[in-house]
């Protein structure tokens, strides 16, 4: 998956229309940004990636790039 | 008291998801109690590793991919062939997968509601046939307090679940004049692979949270099994298109 895909996938996490995330905003900035999405974020991971996040991975990241290294993006 | 009512010798009973938790646990409590047992799941090590556990002898691993539901009927046939019409069925087969719904697809909330809820609706078919199922047999069905009561990220789950409990009773009325039982059980949080899995996904403050949900703490698969076992038993003979919840109190508040 390439980041702008990526990024996409993120909008709909945050709840936020297409195209509107660089992938530079802080998480604590993003109204959308809430527990569910950090299940949402795991279940992705893990569907998209293979990637077994821990919420306290998630814990540890600031930004939307943060959570793309999680990933491996 | 009649304790024979309990007793589960010559009796030939079908346990899906055997190879782990409350599956495994209710094969190994069903030899105990005297009953053959045909042990599948996808993993033939691991149904080997539960028959090394069990008592008895008779017991048959069938390895089998429930995903392939067209199948379901005819592998029951064969195995009915093989070890004479079945007494009980188990369907304890199952996957939880935690999905909010903004992220959630089609294909996974298809293959949850395919490997909790279509397959036991074919597996039920497949055992009503002629010829595969005894004069009297029960069959029991694991649901989940989930398909009784809300949690998020878990909508699909607890659809496939509730979707067993709705299904029970209609089959139990069709089925009660073939001589077969149909109930679920619907169990709290039990400490099972499939749950550690779960849990993995949770900060520690969620997990206790779901913890003290649960008046009489987590459950074990022993707990679960003692409830199955009882509704395949005779002891059971006047129960059909139940839900027993076995909970620890989860859903008594």
């Amino acid at each position: 998956m390439q980041k702008e895909e990526f990024l996409q996938h993120m909008s709909a996490m945050v709840d936020l229309d297409e195209g509107t995330l660089t992938g530079l905003e802080k998480l604590e900035d993003l109204e959308g940004w809430s527990s569910i999405s950090m299940v949402a974020f795991i279940a992705f991971a893990d569907e998209h990636f293979s990637k077994r996040v821990s919420p306290r991975d998630i814990a540890g990241a600031e930004t939307i790039d943060d959570l793309a290294g999680l990933v491996g993006l | 008291m009649n304790h024979s009512l309990f007793e589960m010798s010559g009796k030939t009973v079908l346990v899906t998801g055997a190879s782990s938790g409350i599956g495994r646990e209710t094969a190994i409590l069903l030899s105990i109690m005297g009953a053959t047992v045909v042990l599948t799941g996808r993993d033939t090590g691991r149904l080997e590793e539960t028959l090394s556990r069990m008592a008895g002898d008779g017991h048959k691993v069938e390895p089998f991919d429930l995903g392939d539901v067209d199948a379901i009927p005819a592998w029951i046939k064969r195995i009915a062939s093989q070890t004479g019409p079945l007494h009980g069925l188990v369907h304890s087969a199952g996957i939880q997968h935690t999905i909010p719904l903004r992220v959630l697809s089609a294909a996974k909330l298809e293959e949850q509601m395919r490997t909790n809820f279509t397959s036991a609706v074919m597996l039920l078919k497949g055992f009503r046939q002629k010829g595969c199922v005894a004069p009297r047999s029960s069959v029991v069905l694991l649901s989940s307090v989930l398909g009784l009561a809300g949690q998020p990220a878990v909508s699909v789950y607890s659809a496939s679940k509730a979707a067993l409990i709705g299904f029970a009773r209609s089959a139990a009325v069709e089925l009660a004049g073939e001589g077969i039982r149909v109930n679920c059980v619907a169990p709290g949080y039990v400490e099972t692979e499939m749950a550690g899995e779960i849990r993995t996904k949770m900060t520690p403050e969620q997990f206790e949270a779901i913890s003290r949900l649960h008046p009489l703490g987590l459950g074990t698969p022993g707990d679960i099994a003692h409830s199955i076992a009882f509704l395949l038993s005779e002891a059971g003979r006047w129960i059909t298109g139940t839900t027993l919840v076995v909970d620890g109190g989860y859903t008594a508040h």
